[in-house]
């Protein structure tokens, strides 16, 4: 059923890829492939390190300062609960508005931009929650697996419990 | 607020008549600049505060206790207090206070106050006093392990280095600093905000605030490096309110410093004491 919201939802501003296909910026977290919808990415930068934010979870790396404005930045990896990344200078920050917030998102690197079907998109299959809360779908690229994310799943829940 | 005037000030044409006035009620909005902060007025030519009635409510309401006889000038600002948010609670010809309580609040949120004058008969003006400066705040940077973060100086009282400074432990296995005779809770910031520190706990600082209602904290931090002014940048714009945080700034080399909120420190260790 959440697949089937993201396909409504895109539809509306997919406008450039054309009705029935979707245009992705795939990201790679070690060997596996994500991707959001191109329209959501505001700009890509290298990593230049961010002030760490007390009492947030441990996938919030901090904040950084994208041209006068603070932006907080969620380590992707972390956030699939497996531990933080060690940045250097070749991982990526991924900026991407949520809804009227600005976001970056920490990855290893991105690997490039594909066009897919909207058919093509399959929902997550049942099993492991963490899979199930942050991807929106899965779809085939070229015999890879590319995990679509939920940006609203991904940066919700920071703060520290308690 | 020029709503209340209007509603509640400024009386009906025959009473107005009445009191020898023109029939046309007068409501003057001015602005002007005082120092560093700017005053907008708002002025009205109405019946001014009913100040029995309002006082009468607020004894009904046990805002007063009937033992107190406030002066004039305290029933007057009686209007900004909580409760007297009502229309139905005063009458509509000379009552005021449709959620002053809220302007009141909102303005002391951005650091300013409100002030209200009334001549029976006469008319009423109120004052409100912004800081003319919202956004950029005088703070004291310094270091919490390796990241930066500001204090404002306004609740600054000294900084004094930890080598110098007389700790005394207390049951709770916490520390309490004394300072000329007082003893202030102490907030290691590494601690609380969970950063490693390789600092030599005898070079690190003090330094000593002065929280709300003049209860004192004692923040230690890694280093002092420098007095200066910043720009407030919200962080609820693209993330969330953190605790303890009360802001993000943006410093020379381009990084990110957090603000401390010296006011919700203290608060939420309150708090966990009490849990």
């Amino acid at each position: 059923m959440e697949a089937l919201g993201l396909r409504d939802d895109m539809g509306e501003k997919a406008g450039v890829a054309g009705q029935n296909s979707l245009q992705l910026i795939a990201f790679s977290i070690g060997e596996q492939t994500y991707g959001v919808e191109i329209t959501t990415v505001r700009e890509i930068r290298a990593w230049n390190g961010a002030t760490p934010l007390p009492n947030t979870r441990e996938f919030v790396r901090g904040v950084i300062n994208l041209r006068g404005t603070i932006v907080p930045i969620f380590d992707l990896r972390a956030r699939f609960g497996d531990g933080q990344t060690s940045p250097t200078k070749n991982h990526v920050v991924v900026v991407m508005s949520v809804g009227d917030k600005w976001v970056g998102i920490l990855v290893d690197a991105v690997s490039d931009i594909l066009t897919v079907s909207r058919d093509d998109i399959h929902n997550v299959p049942e099993g492991n929650s963490i899979d199930t809360e942050l991807l929106n779908g899965i779809v085939t690229h070229e015999s890879r697996m590319v995990g679509l994310i939920d940006l609203h799943a991904v940066v919700s829940g920071a703060k520290m419990d308690g | 607020m020029i709503r209340n005037s209007a509603d509640h000030g400024i009386e009906t044409p025959d009473k107005r008549l009445g009191r020898g006035k023109q029939e046309t009620g007068t409501i003057r909005l001015s602005a002007e600049q005082a120092g560093g902060n700017i005053l907008i007025i708002v002025e009205d030519d109405g019946g001014g505060i009913n100040r029995e009635k309002v006082l009468q409510l607020a004894r009904d309401k046990g805002v007063v206790a009937p033992d107190v006889n406030p002066t004039d000038e305290q029933i007057d600002q009686l209007i900004f207090a909580p409760g007297f948010s009502t229309a139905e609670a005063l009458s509509d010809i000379s009552g005021r206070g449709v959620g002053m309580d809220v302007v009141l609040s909102n303005i002391k949120k951005i650091g300013g106050s409100v002030h209200v004058r009334s001549w029976t008969g006469k008319g009423c003006r109120m004052t409100l006093r912004l800081p003319l400066t919202l956004a950029v705040l005088d703070v004291m940077l310094v270091k919490v392990g390796e990241s930066p973060y500001v204090v404002p100086l306004s609740s600054i009282v000294e900084t004094i280095q930890c080598s110098r400074a007389s700790f005394e432990r207390v049951p709770s296995g916490g520390q309490v600093l004394q300072v000329r005779g007082e003893y202030v809770q102490v907030i290691d910031l590494a601690r609380r905000f969970e950063m490693q520190t390789e600092t030599d706990p005898e070079n690190r600082f003090v330094v000593l605030c002065e929280a709300e209602g003049s209860a004192k904290v004692a923040l230690i931090v890694d280093d002092i490096i420098g007095q200066q002014q910043v720009v407030i940048k919200s962080l609820e714009e693209n993330f969330e309110r953190v605790d303890g945080i009360a802001g993000g700034t943006i410093l020379g080399d381009g990084n990110v410093a957090l603000i401390v909120d010296v006011q919700g420190l203290k608060t939420t260790i309150v708090h966990k004491n009490a849990a």
